[in-house]
C-alpha cells in the first residue's frame, strides 16, 4: 500500500471548499421526519378496519380534507402545477379512493449487506439534457390521450394516476439526449414534504444503465413481466434515522424501468410484516409497478423519444500539442511548444453549442502537470477582474496558509482563482500568483493558478505545478502578442 | 479567523483536523474529487445540524456520515464508474497499478480497506462507523486481501 498512501497523502480538499467549511452555517431547522408507524397509526386502524370489510380504503394523510384555516388539504401540495417552474406538483382528487388489494406480490430482496460492483457507464458524445415541463411529466404516465375522463370515485384521477399515490409529491424531471437527439434516458425525482423520496428512470429499449451492479438479485413474476426487487434498511444519509429504501427494475414493454423509493408517505400492516416502514416502502414500490405494467396503465415515451433542439457539439482529443495547435481559433492561446521536462500529454477538445467550447492542454511529469484550459465565449459568462491596484485580492504572498484563516472575507470571490485582464499581465503578477506547500510525498517548487481574460472574452486558466515563475510568464507573454 | 467558533467549539480547529482525511475517504469511494468535495460539505453540515451534544469522537462521528453519505451518493446518483475514473488526480506512474487494483474492488470494500489501511482503524470501529457487523467488515477485508495480495505484499 505504499504508493497508495502516497497518492493519498498528495490529496488535499481544495482552497474553495475549505473555504467554505469555515464559513459553513447550519441550515435553518428542518421539521423532523419521524419513520415510526404510530405516526400513521390513524392509517393502519383504516386499513384494518376496512381489511375486516373486504375493501382496502386507503386514505393518504389529509387528503380529502381541508386545513383549519380553510386552505389546501395536507398532502396536497400546493406548487405550480402546470406552469413548469419548480415542478409537478401533484394533486388528488377530493373523494376517498377505494382500492382492491391486487397490489402484486414482488420479493423485495433485502441487499443491505451486499456488496456492489462497479460498472461502466459512458454518456454518448454530444449528450444533453432537457428539463421536463409538468405536461412532458403527465404524458409519460397518461400516452398521447392525456388523462382520462370517468365520474366513478376508483377511477377518478388526479394529476396523474392516482394508484401510484405520488399525491403530495412534487416531481421533477429531466431526459438526456445524446448528440443525435435521441433519447438516451430520463430521471423523474419525486420529493415528499414528509420526507419521501424517489427516483424513476426510463430507458427506451433497454434497462437503464447502472453504474452500480447487484449480481444475484431475485426476480418476481408480475404479470409474465420479470421483475428485479431489492431494498436497503440503512442509514443512508447518516442523520441517525433508518432509512427503508425499495427497488424496483423489469420492462415495461419497450420501455426499461428502474424505480427506487425513500420511505412511503404511508404505512400499512398488510402482509403481516412487523416492519411496517419497509412494508410501506414496498407497497409504494408494488403500486408503481402495478401501474406501469397495468393493461389500463403504462408508461409512455413516445412524444420525448427525439428532441429536435440538439445543439451542435464536437469532441476531439489531441495526442500531442502540435494537433491541438491546428484547431485556429484557440492556436493564440495555447503554448507553443511543449513544456520542458514533462513526457506525458493529453488534450482534448469540447464544444456543445450554446453550453460551452473550450481546449485544454496538460503535461504531466510524476506529482507536476502543467494545465492551459483555453474557453471561447460560449454561454455568455461574464467574468470580474480584479482591480490590480488592490494586491489584497490576489497576491499569495500577502498571506499565511492555511488560507481559510488569513484572507479577508472580502477577496472570498477573487482570491482563489483571480481573472486578470491580460491588458494588466505582468511577470510580477504572475510572480504574485506563485506559492510552495511542503507536502509529505509530494515535489517540491512553485504551483500558480490564476485566469487571463482576452479582450474578445476568451479566457485562459493556468494551472501550474513544478514550472518556474518565468516558464508561466513565457506562456502568458505569448498570448498577448 | 483562527478564534471562530461554533457552539463553543473551536471550529476551525475541527475543519482543520478533520477535512483532509474526510476528503481523502471520500475519493477512495467515489473516485471523484467534486463528488468527495460535496461529501465532505454535507459531513460538516450534518455535524452542525445533528451531531449530539457533548460529542467525544468528532472524527470519529464525521467519517461515519461521511462514508453513509458516499454510499448514499454511489447508489442513488448517476454517474460514471470506470476501473480507475479518469475523474481521479492523476497519480504518479508508480502509484496506478495499485490504484487501479484498488479500483477494481467494489466502492464498500474500497471504504473499508481505505479506513483500515490508511485510517488505521480497527475493525470493530469500521463496524461502528459504516453500520456493518465487524464479520462483515472482517470479510469484506478476507476478500479484499485475496484480491489484492499483491498490492499489499509491496
Amino acid at each position: 500500500m505504499k504508493y497508495y498512501n502516497l497518492y493519498m497523502d498528495r490529496q488535499e480538499i481544495s482552497q474553495e471548499t475549505h473555504h467554505r467549511l469555515l464559513y459553513l452555517t447550519a441550515p435553518a431547522a428542518k421539521r423532523a421526519v419521524s419513520r415510526s408507524w404510530r405516526r400513521y397509526a390513524a392509517l393502519a386502524a383504516c386499513c384494518a378496519l376496512v381489511l375486516s370489510l373486504g375493501v382496502w380504503r386507503w386514505i393518504l394523510p389529509g387528503a380529502g380534507q381541508t386545513g383549519p384555516s380553510g386552505g389546501p388539504a395536507a398532502g396536497i401540495q400546493v406548487g405550480s402545477g402546470g406552469d413548469g417552474a419548480g415542478g409537478l406538483a401533484v394533486e388528488g382528487t377530493d373523494r376517498e379512493k377505494l382500492m382492491f388489494p391486487d397490489i402484486p406480490h414482488i420479493y423485495y430482496q433485502d441487499l443491505t449487506e451486499a456488496a456492489d460492483m462497479a460498472a461502466s457507464l459512458a454518456f454518448p458524445d454530444g449528450s444533453y439534457d432537457v428539463e421536463l415541463t409538468p405536461q412532458d411529466i403527465q404524458t409519460i404516465f397518461w400516452g398521447p390521450e392525456g388523462r382520462p375522463n370517468a365520474d366513478h370515485p376508483k377511477q377518478e384521477q388526479g394529476t396523474l394516476p392516482w394508484i401510484l399515490f405520488w399525491e403530495g409529491y412534487t416531481v421533477t424531471g429531466r431526459a438526456t439526449y445524446d448528440g443525435e437527439g435521441e433519447l438516451f434516458w430520463l430521471h423523474l425525482w419525486g420529493e415528499h414534504p414528509d420526507g419521501g423520496e424517489f427516483t424513476l428512470t426510463l430507458s427506451p429499449g433497454q434497462l437503464p444503465p447502472s453504474c452500480l451492479v447487484d449480481p444475484d438479485r431475485e426476480i418476481s413474476d408480475v404479470n409474465g413481466v420479470a421483475v428485479t426487487g431489492w431494498s436497503r434498511t440503512y442509514d443512508r444519509d447518516g442523520d441517525g434515522v433508518t432509512d427503508y429504501v425499495c427497488g424496483s427494475e423489469f420492462m415495461a414493454g419497450e420501455v426499461g424501468v428502474r424505480f427506487e423509493n425513500v420511505g412511503s408517505p404511508f404505512q400499512s400492516d398488510y402482509g403481516g410484516q412487523s416492519d411496517l416502514a419497509l412494508e410501506g416502502a414496498a407497497q409504494f414500490n408494488a403500486l408503481f409497478v402495478r401501474q406501469a405494467l397495468a393493461e389500463e396503465g403504462g408508461l409512455y415515451l413516445d412524444r420525448l423519444m427525439t428532441n429536435g433542439d440538439i445543439p451542435a457539439w464536437r469532441e476531439q482529443p489531441f495526442s500531442s500539442l502540435a494537433q491541438a495547435r491546428q484547431e485556429a481559433a484557440f492556436a493564440p492561446y495555447l503554448p507553443r511548444a511543449d513544456i520542458p521536462g514533462y513526457g506525458e500529454f493529453y488534450g482534448r477538445l469540447s464544444y456543445q453549442a450554446g453550453n460551452y467550447n473550450y481546449l485544454f492542454v496538460r503535461w504531466s511529469r510524476g506529482y507536476d502537470d502543467v494545465e492551459v484550459d483555453v474557453r471561447l465565449p460560449e454561454d455568455g459568462t461574464k467574468y470580474a477582474p480584479v482591480n490590480i491596484e488592490e494586491p489584497a485580492g490576489y497576491d499569495v504572498r500577502l498571506y499565511a496558509i492555511p488560507w481559510g484563516d488569513s484572507v479577508p472575507d472580502q477577496y472570498d470571490d477573487t482570491f482563489y482563482n483571480p481573472v486578470f485582464r491580460s491588458a494588466d499581465m505582468s511577470r510580477g503578477i504572475v510572480e504574485a500568483r506563485a506559492y510552495t506547500v511542503a507536502d509529505r510525498g509530494d515535489t517540491d517548487g512553485p504551483r500558480m493558478n490564476f485566469s487571463v481574460l482576452h479582450p474578445d472574452g476568451t479566457l485562459v486558466e493556468y494551472h501550474c505545478k513544478g514550472i518556474t515563475v518565468d516558464q508561466v510568464w513565457a506562456l502568458v507573454k505569448d498570448t498577448l502578442e | 479567523m483562527s478564534g471562530m467558533s461554533k457552539g463553543g467549539m473551536d471550529w476551525a480547529a475541527l475543519v482543520a483536523d478533520n477535512e483532509n482525511r474526510l476528503y481523502r475517504a471520500a475519493l477512495a469511494i467515489t473516485g471523484h474529487p467534486q463528488e468527495a468535495e460535496d461529501a465532505v460539505q454535507d459531513a460538516f453540515v450534518k455535524y452542525l445540524e445533528k451531531a449530539p451534544a457533548g460529542l467525544e469522537n468528532s472524527r470519529a462521528w464525521l467519517m461515519r456520515v461521511l462514508v453513509n453519505g458516499c454510499k448514499s451518493r454511489l447508489r442513488l446518483a448517476s454517474r460514471r464508474e470506470v476501473p480507475l475514473p479518469e475523474t481521479l488526480p492523476a497519480p504518479g506512474p508508480e502509484e496506478r497499478e495499485e490504484l487501479e487494483e484498488l479500483f477494481s474492488l467494489p466502492p464498500r470494500d474500497r471504504a473499508v480497506i481505505h479506513l483500515f489501511y490508511y485510517e488505521g482503524y480497527s475493525t470493530d470501529e469500521i463496524a461502528a462507523m459504516t453500520g456493518q457487523r465487524p464479520g462483515t467488515v472482517r470479510a469484506r477485508l478476507t476478500r479484499a486481501r485475496e484480491k489484492l495480495r499483491k498490492l499489499l505484499s509491496e
